[in-house]
């Protein structure tokens, strides 16, 4: 019995020691929780915000836990992409992420990606600014609607509006080239998204999309809720740094780092 | 739970261990690629440390077992992690002694992988970094 006791008692000890450091810096938030602060003003998004905890994901995709619903048209084009991450990863020098060539990772990529991105309200627009590849992105919020046949974009043409406490932004023109995700998820230039994002409190907002793209998926679909949050001045995510991925750098990694590690000394 | 705290607290440990390496693989476009099984402690002599995006990248010249000097290259945290991290793009110098350990190519490449917080001892000084961070 005593020993069951001081067994009991080494492994509560062991396991605060272990854990509770543990588990802030893997989300990447040790030190900057900001303290509980005055009310906020649920229309005002501004500030930088970092997805907490990683972007998570299911079978297929980061964006749901749930297996998606492709068509046959999606599914081959699913099939057609290998990525380097996720439950399909293949070794990167054979597979063909748009990435490997240091093309932009594009709107639903970026959003879904854990890199903080700065959000800067307007009178007639939000501004919305990404530490990966250090793009920005406008959502109109003058009342105007998204065109309906738009040309292609990589970071869309995003138009919103004010539900009561949600931001909904609609959003067309995604470039079908690139990805959704890190895993290689698929979409055609029918895709039409819609956008909720809801400011929890100081400190908290969330994001969920509808996704409707009738010829990658048989019917909409919700992703997971994305959580964010807000990076406070001083902390290590609190200013936004300089990302950018260049072919010249991209191309040194390849030969010097990513191919070698596979064995392929001529790709 | 085992009645055997010594057995408790050692598989309590190795599942600690797994939590926190699989997550920093998992965000790593690389990660396929090396063996996270094996950590591996590499020593040699830094020949360059290219501070450049998608990933730093740290080269060391090590002697095998033969004694014949080889070029080793070990891929790290982006700049911009690595930042987060405190570190500069003096980390490491020309000439410096380096031991790193690292996750091995699966092909048996000369190559490494050190994501988030490997142990780093540069000059006989831990330069172990202590925050991690989501890399891509």
């Amino acid at each position: 019995m005593r020993n069951r006791i001081i067994g009991a008692i080494t492994v509560s000890l062991l396991a605060t020691i272990i854990f509770v450091p543990a588990a802030p810096a893997q989300r990447g938030q040790r030190g900057n929780n900001p303290p509980a602060g005055p009310p906020h003003d649920p229309h005002d998004l501004s500030g930088i915000w970092l997805q907490r905890g990683g972007a998570g994901g299911g079978p297929m995709s980061e964006w749901s836990k749930e297996p998606l619903p492709f068509t046959p048209a999606g599914l081959a084009k699913f099939n057609a992409n290998k990525p380097g991450k996720g439950p399909r990863a293949v070794v990167p020098a054979k597979g063909n992420d748009p990435l490997s060539d240091a093309n932009v990772p594009g709107l639903l990529r970026t959003l879904v990606y854990a890199r903080p991105f700065q959000i800067i309200p307007l009178a007639d627009k939000i501004v919305q600014i990404f530490e990966w590849d250090r793009i920005w992105r406008e959502i109109w919020i003058d009342g105007r609607k998204v065109p309906e046949d738009p040309d292609p974009r990589f970071y869309g043409y995003s138009a919103g509006r004010w539900e009561g406490d949600t931001l909904i932004v609609d959003t067309v023109g995604l470039d079908p080239r690139l990805w959704m995700d890190e895993w290689g998820t698929p979409f055609s230039d029918d895709l039409r998204v819609e956008e909720r994002w809801r400011r929890l409190d100081r400190d908290n907002m969330e994001l969920t999309l509808t996704i409707t793209d009738p010829k990658t998926f048989t019917r909409p679909w919700v992703t997971d809720t994305k959580r964010f949050r807000l990076q406070p001045k001083g902390s290590p995510n609190g200013e936004l740094l300089e990302v950018i991925f260049t072919p010249m750098d991209e191309k040194d990694f390849n030969q010097k780092i990513r191919d070698v590690s596979n064995g392929v000394t001529n790709k | 739970m085992s009645q055997n705290p010594r057995f408790s607290v050692l598989l309590l440990m190795m599942v600690a261990l797994i939590m926190l390496a699989v997550p920093l693989f998992a965000h790593h476009g690389t990660g396929v690629a090396y063996d996270s099984k094996k950590p591996t402690v590499v020593k040699g002599i830094v020949t360059d440390f290219a501070w450049r995006n998608p990933h730093a990248q740290l080269f060391l010249d090590v002697k095998d077992e033969s004694g014949n000097t080889q070029q080793y290259a070990v891929e790290m945290n982006s700049p911009g992690v690595m930042t987060r991290q405190g570190w500069t793009k003096r980390q490491f110098k020309a000439g410096d002694e380096v031991s790193i350990t690292v996750y091995p190519a699966k092909s048996g490449a000369p190559v490494g992988s050190c994501i988030g917080t490997c142990k780093v001892l540069i000059n006989g000084k831990d330069a172990t970094p202590t925050i991690a961070v989501e890399d891509r």
